[in-house]
């Protein structure tokens, strides 16, 4: 497949109205199909970037082109149809009577006919396993569920870019894993992800490239396997690679950061011998 | 709109002690309410952004503060030129209307009386910035309990004004989530696209200030608030030369105002 370019921000300026400089000459091009993971410390300008991408905030300066829409004119509605934006706190989107009310309120928000609308919530709550919630009160649901719900919300407009703005934040471990099995899905099924996050452990899993913000700028921009070389970089930036891309750093083994435990067992393992039974590297490798 | 919260800087008005700005701040309510001639009401406002000037305030939240009180106004200023039971006429709008009270003609009077009043209104609220963004909630807190007010009150007071940023930035929030869920405009000209766009913004919101009181409600027990004991202050606040000299000046300008008034000076 072509590449195609889903978002172009070209030197982004953002500056507060309280005077504060969040943005400073950004430019960043997501592709479709990406999965991207933006990281940074708390102020580094992750957020700010990210709601950029459907004209929450508009530049101060530079341009942003979105779907090959010009998304600093564009109103908030009109790229609510390509980005869909997952807030942090699911408290903030969620105000209807049932979940499926819930679900079906952005579709009809967007004009979309009655059946239309019937046939996204149904869809919408196959794929995000809701059948059982469906009548419930969206207060009365979980954390977890009402987060689920929450994405649920962003998947029924049918966007081609997903922006999720911490999604396992306040999650237990399989809280956390679940969110992270639908946004892998919804990856497979050719949407565009970016996944705003602190979690190393996270982005070193799932994500195909990271972009590492600091005071407003870009610091970093490759692939895990690359970015994670850069322990010095991150570590001055209070970012932390996984334990095991550490654990490998400190061995020598510098040339192509180590993500996971199969990764690392490929290394150390002897040339030939049987692999260790039940370990596919994935969940078990986190601290 | 801006944020009114407290903004650290070092100038003469954050130094002074809360208490003295409280008084600052009642001298110049009173003073105001004591003058109804535009010109005395519109000295004092500038008085009052000149101390916005000295303490370092954003002016351009002054234009804010206009921009959101244009409306009201504008109506109060009609109200007042048209019903003000004046002397002298201006304009003759058309025939005595007795059953409301119109003369049919706006006066001298009117135009001056309801200038006054928007003034005011300015004046009453470009003062309270003047407090609130010069002095940390804790200091405010200390001065009301100095000043005798019970600590409840005190607290409600204090926890009601550092509660209304929070709100509001919640309330932001909880806008651009909605509007990322394709709620059109929520400044839209019709009526009933608004009210449904808010009640989207105002389920969660209400929600959220619930379940933030429940959350203030145990942080409270778990400080032992209300505990039935006298209780002592980690910070302690102490009046200082220039905050005499300043207490000395207020009510001065008070007591001139008075006289001033009584000799009718500055009444339309």
């Amino acid at each position: 497949m072509d590449r195609e370019s889903m978002i172009t921000v070209e030197n982004l300026t953002h500056v507060y109205p309280n005077g504060v400089e969040a943005l400073c000459g950004v430019s960043l091009n997501v592709d479709r199909g990406e999965y991207l993971a933006i990281v940074g410390q708390n102020g580094s300008g992750k957020t700010t970037l990210a709601k950029h991408f459907n004209g929450l905030l508009r530049p101060t300066q530079g341009t942003i082109k979105v779907g090959g829409k010009d998304a600093s004119k564009a109103r908030v509605s009109e790229l609510s149809r390509i980005i869909g934006y997952v807030f942090q706190n699911p408290d903030d989107m969620l105000f209807c009577n049932s979940v499926e009310e819930e679900i079906g309120f952005g579709p009809r928000m967007i004009g979309c006919s009655k059946d239309e609308i019937q046939r996204r919530v149904a869809e919408t709550i196959q794929i995000l396993g809701l059948e059982s919630l469906q009548d419930q009160h969206p207060f009365a649901l979980s954390l977890g569920d009402r987060q689920r719900l929450a994405v649920a919300c962003a998947l029924s407009m049918q966007p081609e870019v997903f922006v999720f703005d911490e999604p396992t934040t306040g999650q237990d471990y399989f809280g956390g894993q679940r969110i992270m099995e639908i946004i892998d899905r919804l990856h497979t099924s050719g949407k565009t992800i970016i996944i705003i996050t602190h979690d190393m452990q996270m982005v070193a899993e799932h994500a195909q490239r990271v972009v590492v913000m600091s005071g407003g700028k870009i610091a970093l921009d490759a692939p895990p396997a690359k970015a994670f070389t850069q322990i010095e970089l991150l570590e001055k930036l209070s970012l932390r690679p996984p334990q095991i891309t550490r654990f490998a750093f400190q061995m020598g083994w510098t040339d192509r950061a180590i993500l996971n435990i199969r990764e690392m067992c490929d290394v150390i393992r002897p040339q030939g011998s049987s692999p260790i039974a039940g370990n596919n590297g994935r969940g078990g490798n986190h601290g | 709109m801006a944020d009114v919260g407290y903004v650290q800087k070092d100038t003469f008005l954050h130094r002074l002690d809360a208490r003295t700005k409280l008084v600052l701040m009642l001298a110049i309510l009173l003073v105001v309410l004591v003058f109804t001639n535009p010109f005395y009401v519109l000295a004092i406002l500038f008085l009052v952004l000149g101390a916005w000037a000295l303490a370092k305030l954003p002016l351009n939240m002054v234009a804010d503060i206009f921009k959101y009180f244009t409306g009201i106004a504008v109506i109060i200023f009609a109200l007042q030129a048209f019903f003000y039971p004046g002397q002298t006429n201006l304009l003759r709008i058309s025939n005595a209307i007795p059953a409301i009270g119109f003369s049919g003609y706006i006066t001298v009077e009117g135009v001056m009386y309801g200038l006054a009043l928007v003034l005011r209104l300015v004046v009453i609220m470009t003062v309270a910035p003047l407090l609130v963004m010069t002095t940390p909630m804790s200091d405010l807190m200390l001065a009301l309990v100095k000043l005798k007010i019970p600590y409840r009150f005190a607290f409600i007071l204090t926890t009601a004004m550092s509660l209304f940023p929070s709100i509001q930035n919640r309330a932001e929030l909880i806008q651009q989530a909605q509007l990322c869920r394709g709620v059109g405009d929520f400044e839209s000209g019709n009526f009933f696209i608004r009210l449904r766009a808010s009640a989207s913004i105002l389920t969660p919101l209400i929600l959220g200030a619930f379940r933030d009181s429940q959350i203030l409600d145990v942080a409270m027990s778990s400080r032992a608030f209300g505990a039935p004991v006298q209780r002592t202050y980690l910070l302690e606040s102490h009046f200082r030369r220039a905050d005499y000299l300043f207490l000395a000046g207020c009510l001065l300008s008070l007591i001139v105002a008075i006289i001033l008034r009584l000799a009718h000076f500055g009444v339309v």
